[in-house]
């Protein structure tokens, strides 16, 4: 492992002069082309001028990516010849002090059932390695919802009964969530963080093997200077369409463009925001948050900490790493189109803040990279958009002017040559991975075996087009509002298979689909020649309303997959710790089904068993917040009105959060039901 | 040692126990249509005069529906229900004048405490170590952990003016939270 590091260290400042200068003398050359094919006919007009740096910019952008992927390409594909002599996940050597590592788990309104069933299934695979005493969880809860945060209380307790006297999975609420996931772990810090010396940083969907989460912990102890250990999670579990397209193209191409980003950042890498080692001491240290002057959305507190903790990490000395040579790092990923955009918005809020972090003193030129790279990834939906109006107002201008073709007849073939190179660009790493794959049957039975691997890859690569430019659309929006100073709404993410009714579908694409309409008529009737040209886009816009009802789609999803279509290695066969978790969400979920008729709120109150856990969690917590008088006031005539069952949710949980108020409630209750 | 000193279910109700903590006494009435102080000793006088021979039943009534609440938490050890439940209801009873009080405003007041009792067992059994893993008194030390003054490095010298203010020098809100 060791001299595997080496080696990356060794071959990354050539790697990383090689894209650069490779990324400059591709774009230069297109970007020269493209001059030539604009200025064709009757010269270069405004228009076209302003669409030659965008074409550039854009351009970069692909270019670099091509090649930070190709060289992660090269390193995969001699890995793949050690892994099929080799286990992938290497032996586990040494063994820390107990309880040397915290396992935090921050969760905010979350489906209980699945975070205890993943904490369940991490404990019991750490347990079947006898290594469970060496890792502390905490379930650090910023749940707002009354009937979840009881829900919670009641898995944990389950929990921690189940698992016996040497549990070590501790339940915390926190009263007041701010600063979000940042502040969750902030505060596990200010309260815990000198007990450890180390902290894995999850998410509620993620699921790291106890394998992992071990040979994590040794790779610190083995270099000390390691402040941060990524490793890339991969999206399991989904049955959607949409989902498992994604879950396919991640585990097919996740690796490839891992290995490419090793390459290319080396020691400077960057950190997720979850399924991480995070040295404690230093991150304490170090990796406080700046709250950005103005207000939100791109002031205020910082929402994607994540690339800012790594720049801080990296700014003190510390080394930030990604472990692609790990696997059993998991998580969910969202299963439909507008889930998915739900996400992204967040996503790209946070990440547009970085911008201003991007000449913030003392950060080393590769974290403002990471800054620079996190803006764009959004910020180049627009750019597309602009570059493509640019380009018609162009062709328009031109033949105002007179100029009746509306791409000249000698730059046709040039035109048509930047467009297949630009494809080529994007495409080619994908090309390359499918091929190489498919000359090793063992590696390609994983995803079904070499034919259906090819038909997968070439379906996802088809999706993927046609959602191109929904997504496009997506972003550009996002970045608009964001520019705009609409801010977003933080809430829980969708996790769960809902599907996706018509009437929803086409509330939430009938924009997309009016721009696709509008877009298509309009050339028809103005320059028809550049229909074809355009079809990747319109195809996708006029589509949108049965994509979104297709890709949310659980049965399409499972058609597939009875087919061996968009198949996965964990798919087909799981690892150990997703058959606990799938046990533990099983049994969770019936019992939350028997549970569902009844509230929490309404158990805590009148069961003296469910009571006390509760009110134990608040004492130790300190976290008892007083009702004021007017809360007060208010809470009793509601309840003298309309009895317990009618007291509203925002009261339930400040009734939660005082211990006395809730005591009364309970010793009242109890009168009742004894008298 | 009742005293109203509000409208509606709301009441200051002094009892033994909560004299000695720092809990606000705010008792909340089990029945909505009458405040607990209604049934205080000034509004209850015939209690004062009650038979001895009742009074022993009533003692007898709160002390089955302590033992049952207990039973009911199933945190307290079955053959420590009993001897606790006795505990709670004597030193309960012990401190006021027996039938001063009717008797759901005993019962009230046994199983109030005998929530407490349970509340602390149960905290002390399992919950103590598993959420506060830091003794209080350590963290509050400590704080704040992160080192507020190392934000200031982040300002921006000459690009402040092109990207606003640049970064003033700020801390964690959780840090100010924590601080109160």
């Amino acid at each position: 492992m060791n001299n595997h590091g080496s080696q990356q260290v060794a071959g990354q400042r050539p790697a990383r002069l090689v894209i650069a200068l490779m990324t400059a003398v591709f774009t230069a050359a297109a970007t020269a082309t493209y001059w030539v094919v604009v200025a064709g006919g009757t010269g270069v007009n405004v228009a076209e001028a302003i669409s030659i740096p965008l074409f550039s910019c854009l351009f970069a952008w692909i270019t670099f990516s091509f090649f930070v992927a190709m060289f992660g390409w090269n390193s995969w594909r001699k890995s793949l010849r050690t892994k099929a002599v080799a286990s992938q996940m290497p032996s586990i050597r040494g063994a820390t002090a107990n309880g040397s590592t915290a396992v935090l788990m921050p969760i905010y309104n979350e489906n209980p059932a699945n975070v205890f069933s993943g904490v369940a299934a991490m404990v019991r695979s750490l347990r079947s390695l006898g290594r469970e005493t060496e890792f502390d969880f905490y379930i650090l809860s910023d749940t707002t919802n009354a009937e979840t945060w009881l829900e919670e209380e009641a898995e944990w307790a389950k929990l921690t009964a189940e698992l016996g006297d040497d549990c070590r999975v501790f339940y915390r609420h926190r009263p007041l969530n701010r600063a979000r996931k940042s502040g969750n772990i902030a505060d596990f810090c200010c309260r815990w963080g000198t007990s450890y010396q180390y902290m894995i940083v999850l998410d509620a969907d993620s699921l790291v093997s106890g394998q992992t989460m071990s040979e994590m912990v040794r790779r610190m102890d083995a270099d000390p200077k390691v402040g941060i250990l990524q490793v890339p999670p991969l999206p399991i579990g989904r049955k959607s369409l949409f989902a498992r397209m994604q879950q396919f193209g991640a585990h097919l191409y996740g690796p490839v463009f891992c290995e490419g980003f090793v390459r290319w950042a080396g020691d400077d890498g960057n950190y997720w925001g979850h399924n991480a080692i995070i040295r404690t001491e230093p991150f304490m240290q170090h990796c406080d948050l700046p709250v950005l002057p103005g207000s939100a959305p791109l002031g205020g507190e910082i929402m994607s900490h994540d690339f800012v903790e790594a720049a801080l990490m990296l700014r003190a000395g510390w080394k930030v790493k990604l472990a692609t040579d790990l696997g059993g790092s998991f998580e969910e990923c969202p299963t439909t189109l507008a889930d998915y955009a739900q996400r992204d918005q967040r996503w790209c809020q946070g990440n547009l803040q970085h911008c201003r972090l991007i000449i913030a003193e003392r950060f080393k030129p590769l974290s403002r990279w990471h800054f620079f790279s996190g803006v764009l990834s959004y910020a180049a939906a627009p750019l597309w958009v602009l570059f493509t109006v640019f380009c018609v107002l162009g062709i328009a201008v031109d033949a105002l002017a007179g100029d009746t073709e509306a791409i000249g007849r000698q730059t046709y073939p040039i035109a048509l040559l930047l467009f297949g190179a630009s494809l080529s660009l994007l495409l080619a790493p994908k090309i390359a991975t499918v091929l190489t794959l498919m000359l090793y049957p063992k590696q390609a039975s994983k995803f079904g075996g070499r034919w259906r691997l090819l038909g997968s890859a070439i379906l996802e690569g088809i999706l993927s087009t046609v959602l191109s430019p929904i997504m496009a659309i997506f972003h550009s929006r996002f970045v608009l509002t964001a520019l705009l100073g609409k801010s977003v709404r933080w809430s829980a993410q969708q996790r769960n298979e809902h599907g996706v009714r018509w009437v929803e579908s086409a509330r939430q694409f009938a924009s997309m689909t009016l721009i696709g309409i509008a877009m298509t008529v309009s050339l028809a009737y103005t320059f028809p020649e550049l229909l074809i040209w355009f079809a990747p886009i319109s195809i996708g816009l006029l589509l949108s309303i049965p994509l979104g009802v297709a890709m949310g789609s659980v049965p399409l999803g499972e058609a597939l997959r009875k087919r061996r279509l968009l198949s996965n290695p964990e798919e087909k066969s799981p690892s150990i710790v997703k058959r606990y978790y799938d046990l533990e969400l099983a049994t969770r979920q019936d019992n939350a089904a028997k549970q569902a008729a009844h509230s929490r709120f309404h158990q805590v109150i009148r069961d003296p068993e469910f009571y006390s856990l509760h009110a134990s969690i608040q004492k130790a917590s300190e976290a008892d917040v007083a009702m004021s008088a007017d809360q007060l006031a208010e809470l009793e005539t509601v309840r003298r009105d309309q009895g317990v069952a009618g007291i509203p949710e925002p009261f339930r949980k400040a009734i939660l959060l005082d211990a006395d108020v809730l005591r009364q409630l309970h010793v009242a209750e109890q009168c009742v039901v004894q008298h | 040692m009742s005293i109203d000193n509000q409208a509606g279910d709301f009441s200051v109700a002094a009892t033994p126990s909560r004299e000695t903590s720092s809990r606000r006494s705010v008792v909340w009435s089990s029945d909505s249509s009458e405040s607990l102080s209604n049934r205080s000793v000034s509004n209850h006088p015939s209690n004062a005069s009650a038979p001895r021979k009742n009074i022993r039943r009533m003692q007898e009534r709160v002390l089955a529906q302590t033992r049952n609440y207990l039973l009911r938490t199933k945190v307290v050890p079955v053959d420590r229900i009993a001897p606790l439940a006795n505990e709670i209801v004597h030193s309960v009873m012990a401190d006021q004048p027996t039938g001063k009080l009717d008797e759901q405003t005993w019962v009230q007041l046994a199983i109030a405490s005998a929530s407490d009792a349970t509340v602390t067992l149960r905290e002390t059994q399992s919950n103590q170590h598993r959420v506060n893993v830091v003794p209080p008194a350590h963290f509050r030390s400590m704080r704040p952990a992160v080192p507020v003054t190392s934000i200031a490095m982040l300002r921006a010298r000459w690009w402040r003016d092109l990207v606003g203010s640049g970064l003033a020098p700020v801390r964690r809100a959780t840090t100010n939270a924590i601080r109160g």
